[in-house]
């Protein structure tokens, strides 16, 4: 592997690495971003909203419209590779969807397409700011994982079309060794998959069942599938690959708990339902996916806004919450990425919808955080239907 | 039909507690122009845990008629947010209705909604249903979550409705709206169909 930065190095683990991005085709202005001049993030963060790249203060404009409507904010919209030269993201072509005429709240006004409809077509490709090329890697693909050696994972529907009812839309998870490499099944039972990322060379994935629930697979080859939690999400994979911590939804509240990829009892637990946070006397009462791991710190959504934890020898504990949903972030603040920027400050980015959602998107804050500092301030604001932080999710070394 | 006409007074009695709750006396059923079914669900969404589950029905003369239910759904109320949200607003139709379902986390009596674009116009919410907690044979298996009616904390939901089972103080609503629906204006059937506009979520 190639590291053309010291700091893309850390990045790779970490978060989105916008290194060496000196020229390409950059818009004047950020598309969809506020007239305030909030369009551009700090140094080594990364998002997607709609049609734009933003990278650090760059903008650029992808060759398609990048949505991944079956799995929101469940994995990344968009992953950086491992050098940080190029993003693969997930794109999607709408088809059919629900017509209404006149009064929508009239019974029979607002006709839903037919199961065996075709609602989209997902596609995964792969940007490069540099040379503001475009490119389609697979057809009917959803959820890209980048190994730091270059690996590819991804899940292909068996149709490279959705139907209305998605439940049909199964498939396998997909490796390639190289972005340009022959693809090789690792699953045997079509199924919905979705791929979340490395953990050393283990892929980590959701296989989807009823209610919009998940259980959490290693998959270490082709045919080699263990469940390492049942009716669960990733909140975060630990930097060298061997940890992931895995959270369990009840009643309203969750459990985490620190489990090794390579299998056995988890090292570490932690009830969110009796965790206070003692600034507000509330619980955090549950955590979920989207979060990231850096060194012994963890950044997760939870109920009160983003929290941190401390993971020392696979037990973690509440350490504090960095930033409070409050009345400005009702809706929650998701995706919580530590990263470092170039004088190698830890911080942190998430984004967090401030308005009802309406058929043109909705708006959504783009919070920043100096973590030592404890500090968080609202960054901008995005205003399109779809909205992602690029995260790189290969993590440790592939053996 | 002693049974039927009995409980057709409690429907009645029930109705009229729904009436005084929500303010209104009746309403004239507006037929749309699609052959659908008299009876359907509508979901008012006000809070995750304590929202309201409406069975209504459309009569002889017209008149609709409701009863409703304690539902919940979702953990948050933004209704894009896949896993963690509530229900969508908007019409559903209904995929299929099974009364000993045995899915991976949901079981039992079950009713599958269609999958449902957002209101952000993007992200679709899938695998929906209106379920309680129950084992496939509609029983209760409390050393399994998924299958035990612990109380109040079951009504959140990564997305769908939940609605109570009979333990713990709480009521029989499961059993009600199974029979509201096969008896009351739904239909009689179990497996996989189609049934349009069946669920209307505020």
């Amino acid at each position: 592997m190639r590291i053309r930065h010291p700091i893309c190095a850390f990045a790779l683990v970490v978060t989105a690495a916008a290194c060496g991005h000196t020229s390409g085709p950059s818009l004047r202005a950020a598309v969809g971003a506020t007239s305030d001049g909030s369009g551009s993030l700090p140094d080594n963060a990364a998002l997607v909203a709609d049609s734009s790249l933003v990278v650090g203060s760059q903008t650029y404009r992808l060759g398609a419209t990048a949505g991944a409507p079956l799995t929101g904010s469940l994995v990344p919209l968009a992953v950086p590779s491992p050098s940080g030269d190029r993003y693969l993201y997930n794109s999607w072509a709408q088809g059919a969807d629900e017509q209404c005429t006149g009064d929508p709240s009239q019974r029979g006004n607002c006709k839903e397409p037919a199961r065996d409809a075709i609602i989209g077509r997902p596609t995964l490709r792969v940007f490069t700011p540099s040379s503001g090329q475009d490119v389609v890697v697979e057809p009917g693909a959803v959820s890209a994982a980048w190994r730091p050696d270059g690996a590819v994972a991804y899940f292909k529907g068996n149709a490279t079309d959705v139907p209305a009812d998605t439940s049909r839309f199964v498939g396998h998870l997909y490796v390639r060794d190289s972005l340009d490499a022959a693809a090789a099944r690792w699953t045997t039972d079509a199924a919905r998959y979705i791929a979340v990322g490395w953990a050393g060379s283990t892929l980590i994935a959701y296989r989807q069942s009823d209610g919009e629930r998940f259980d959490v697979l290693a998959v270490s080859g082709p045919g080699a599938m263990r469940t390492v939690a049942s009716d669960a999400t990733v909140v975060a994979v630990s930097p060298d690959g061997t940890k992931v911590l895995v959270n369990h939804d009840r009643d309203g509240t969750s459990t985490a708990s620190v489990v090794p990829v390579s299998g056995g009892a988890p090292l570490g637990t932690i009830d969110l339902g009796k965790t206070t946070d003692p600034q507000s006397g509330s619980p955090l009462a549950w955590i979920t996916y989207g979060g990231s791991w850096d060194g012994d710190l963890v950044a997760a959504e939870s109920a009160l806004g983003v929290a941190l934890f401390r993971v020392s020898s696979g037990r973690i504990s509440f350490d504090r919450v960095l930033a409070a949903k409050g009345s400005d972030y009702s809706m929650g603040i998701h995706e919580p990425q530590l990263f470092r920027d170039k004088s190698g400050k830890q911080r942190l980015i998430a984004w967090a919808p401030v308005s009802a959602p309406s058929k043109s998107g909705r708006a959504s804050a783009i919070l920043t955080c100096d973590v030592g500092a404890k500090s968080c301030a609202r960054n901008g604001t995005r205003n399109e239907r779809s909205v992602g932080l690029a995260r790189a999710n290969g993590h440790g070394r592939a053996r | 039909m002693r049974m039927l006409s009995l409980r057709r007074r409690v429907i009645l009695r029930l109705v009229g507690a729904t009436l005084l709750a929500v303010g209104l006396q009746s309403a004239v059923v507006v037929a749309p122009a699609h052959a659908l079914t008299p009876g359907w669900f509508q979901f008012d969404r006000k809070t995750n845990t304590n929202s309201n589950l409406f069975w209504m029905w459309g009569d002889q003369y017209d008149q609709l008629h409701w009863i409703y239910y304690r539902g919940g759904s979702g953990v948050s109320a933004d209704e894009c947010w896949v896993g963690k949200g509530w229900l969508p607003g908007g019409w559903y139709d209904m995929w299929g209705m099974w009364d000993n379902y045995n899915g991976g986390q949901i079981f039992g009596r079950v009713f599958r909604l269609s999958d449902h674009t957002c209101k952000n116009g993007s992200t679709r919410r899938t695998a929906l249903f209106i379920h309680t907690e129950e084992t496939p044979s509609q029983g209760q298996n409390c050393g399994y979550e998924p299958q035990c009616w612990d109380g109040a904390g079951d009504y959140y939901s990564a997305g769908c409705v939940k609605v109570s089972w009979p333990r713990n103080g709480f009521p029989n609503d499961i059993g009600n709206i199974h029979w509201q629906f096969h008896n009351n204006g739904g239909s009689k059937s179990h497996g996989s169909y189609t049934l349009q506009y069946m669920l209307y979520v505020t």
